[in-house]
């Protein structure tokens, strides 16, 4: 009987993406707002992620949700699920607005010693309709305590504003959850208008996130800009009839 | 894309004493950097060269009685004190070369002025082995593991914390020489030195490079390190294209176990040059065996192949 070749042992492993969904349910996304969304999602994760990743042989997206209305909460979390086996279960909507706390829970998530190092950067996408009801100054704070993890810095952070018109929501807020070198580079909160503007951003966030994040190369500390080469959003979809609008 | 990874071995007598050197530059990659896979070339090529200065130069004469003993005093505390500054001068020098023959209408950069230099931007991992010693450098992303005779592994400059998602320093950075970290560690008769650019580590569930560094070990002490060997181009193929989707070069040097054979090793993977029979280097990525001092390459795919050299020694600089 032959010997044995003896092979170089260690598992190779895909690299994890770190991805999450924080979504508003407050009383007013209620009716078609929370029905787009849920649906939304569950396209994005089924069909247009895995199609963007199936490339991507070395991706391995894992999702989680984080859900904020009176409080915030885990909707699928803290245990992060692989995107194969991600269902995304019915959100219904009802109370307050709690963003701040949502970004706290969002913040203890991407302490480093919780990340895995190994990872490419997080994408983390936030959906409001609103403003936030918890006092200014915690939303602040809890904006500057992502802004200092070194993963809250390097991660893919994206916001849709979802309202007839930018009145609806604190577009102003919103906007600094938006990744700081993002911001630099043009890319400001998303609007959507309607149902289809909704699904549209959905889907090309999570997936230009996604894949731009796992085409993440090496960037010296001195670099400026976005650690992440995010292409600016495509038009949506035009506003065609007044009963379309949220 | 080119390959942005670069791999340098050279070994060299200095009075009497040997010494082993091996370099691993992972260029960053991307539209800014897009001679970085000239720079990480031009990174193991100066690393080498500022190492083989630093043996010439900063040994000191020894008596004949004393040929055998080490010192690297000398040695080690100009390592500590200069070599960052000095590696960080010799590369720029060399940017500047490659970039006037790139670009002679380009303005001459100055040490400050770091716009060219970035185009060039490169982590580095250098080590040299010595018959009692083992001094490391490295300025970004990248590991560094050294497997002793007991089973245990020591990090001798364990990752910062703060560097996540990509971010990394570089040999293009201003503050180079500062941030270019050193160890100095003593080794026993047995033991196993590895370098592996990020690609590889970042392709390995935890504890991954310490079960490959293990395994290494065990077939080298078994007599199977050519065929161990044999399968590494396999493995950094998987390890880039199903785990990281990164270049992926990693280098060995095992100390006091190894019996390398010379016959033929499928292209990409090596058992290059020991200086004695007890050391050995096993390392990618690919290019021609090189019966020279000191070899150095870039490249990706592929392995090659070289049996023990019988003509490594260096009676000056080159």
């Amino acid at each position: 009987m032959p010997a044995e070749t003896p092979l170089p042992e260690g598992e190779i492993a895909k690299r994890p993406l770190q991805f999450f969904w924080v979504v508003d349910s407050s009383g007013s996304m209620d009716g078609a707002k929370i029905a787009t969304v849920n649906h939304a999602i569950r396209e994005a994760t089924q069909r247009d992620l895995p199609g963007a990743v199936e490339n991507h042989p070395e991706v391995q997206i894992m999702m989680r949700g984080i859900k904020f209305s009176d409080s915030a909460s885990w909707h699928v979390g803290p245990d992060a699920v692989p995107l194969d086996k991600f269902l995304w279960p019915e959100l219904t909507a009802g109370g307050s607005t709690a963003t701040a706390q949502a970004i706290r829970l969002l913040t203890t998530e991407l302490n480093t010693e919780k990340m895995p190092r190994r990872g490419f950067p997080p994408v983390c996408i936030l959906l409001s309709d609103g403003y936030c009801t918890d006092p200014e100054s915690d939303y602040q704070s809890a904006i500057e305590a992502l802004d200092r993890l070194p993963w809250g810095a390097k991660a893919v952070r994206l916001a849709i504003g979802i309202g007839g018109d930018k009145s609806q929501y604190d577009e102003e807020s919103l906007g600094k959850f938006i990744s700081p070198g993002l911001r630099k580079e043009g890319i400001g909160v998303l609007q959507a208008s309607n149902a289809e503007q909704l699904v549209h951003y959905i889907k090309w966030a999570s997936v230009s996130a996604s894949v731009a994040s796992s085409m993440t190369k090496s960037k010296s500390g001195q670099a400026d800009g976005a650690n992440v080469l995010l292409d600016p959003p495509p038009p949506a979809p035009q506003v065609t009839g007044e009963t379309d609008v949220f | 894309m080119p390959c942005q990874d670069a791999l340098a071995v050279c070994s060299w007598s200095v009075a009497g004493t040997d010494y082993l050197v091996t370099a691993v530059a992972d260029g960053h990659g991307g539209a800014a950097y897009d001679r970085s896979h000239i720079g990480a070339a031009l990174a193991v090529r100066a690393a080498s060269e500022e190492f083989q200065a630093l043996l010439f130069f900063g040994a000191a004469p020894r008596a004949p009685e004393d040929a055998d003993a080490e010192d690297l005093a000398g040695v080690t505390r100009a390592f500590k004190a200069d070599f960052g500054r000095l590696l960080v001068r010799r590369w720029r020098r060399y940017v500047q070369e490659d970039a006037g023959a790139w670009n002679e209408s380009a303005p001459p950069a100055q040490d400050a002025d770091t716009s060219l230099f970035r185009h060039y931007g490169t982590t580095l991992l250098v080590a040299c082995v010595g018959p009692q010693s083992v001094l490391v450098g490295q300025i970004g992303d990248g590991d560094v593991l050294f497997l002793r005779a007991d089973d245990s592994v020591a990090q001798p400059l364990p990752a910062d914390d703060q560097k996540v998602g990509g971010e990394t320093d570089s040999l293009s950075m201003p503050d180079a020489p500062r941030l270019f970290r050193t160890a100095v560690f003593d080794h026993e008769e047995r033991g196993l030195l590895l370098l592996a650019s990020d690609g590889v580590g970042n392709a390995m569930r935890e504890g991954g490079l310490e079960k490959l560094a293990r395994s290494v070990s065990a077939s080298a002490l078994s007599g199977a390190l050519v065929q161990v060997v044999a399968s590494l181009p396999g493995f950094l193929e998987r390890c880039s294209s199903q785990g990281s989707g990164d270049d992926v070069t990693i280098s060995m040097v095992i100390l006091g176990q190894a019996k390398p054979a010379t016959e033929s090793l499928p292209a990409g993977a090596e058992v290059v040059a020991p200086l004695a029979e007890d050391r050995v280097v096993a390392a990618g990525p690919p290019a021609p065996a090189s019966p020279e001092a000191c070899s150095d390459n870039q490249g990706g795919g592929g392995s090659r192949a070289a049996g023990p050299a019988d003509g490594n020694q260096v009676d000056g600089l080159a």
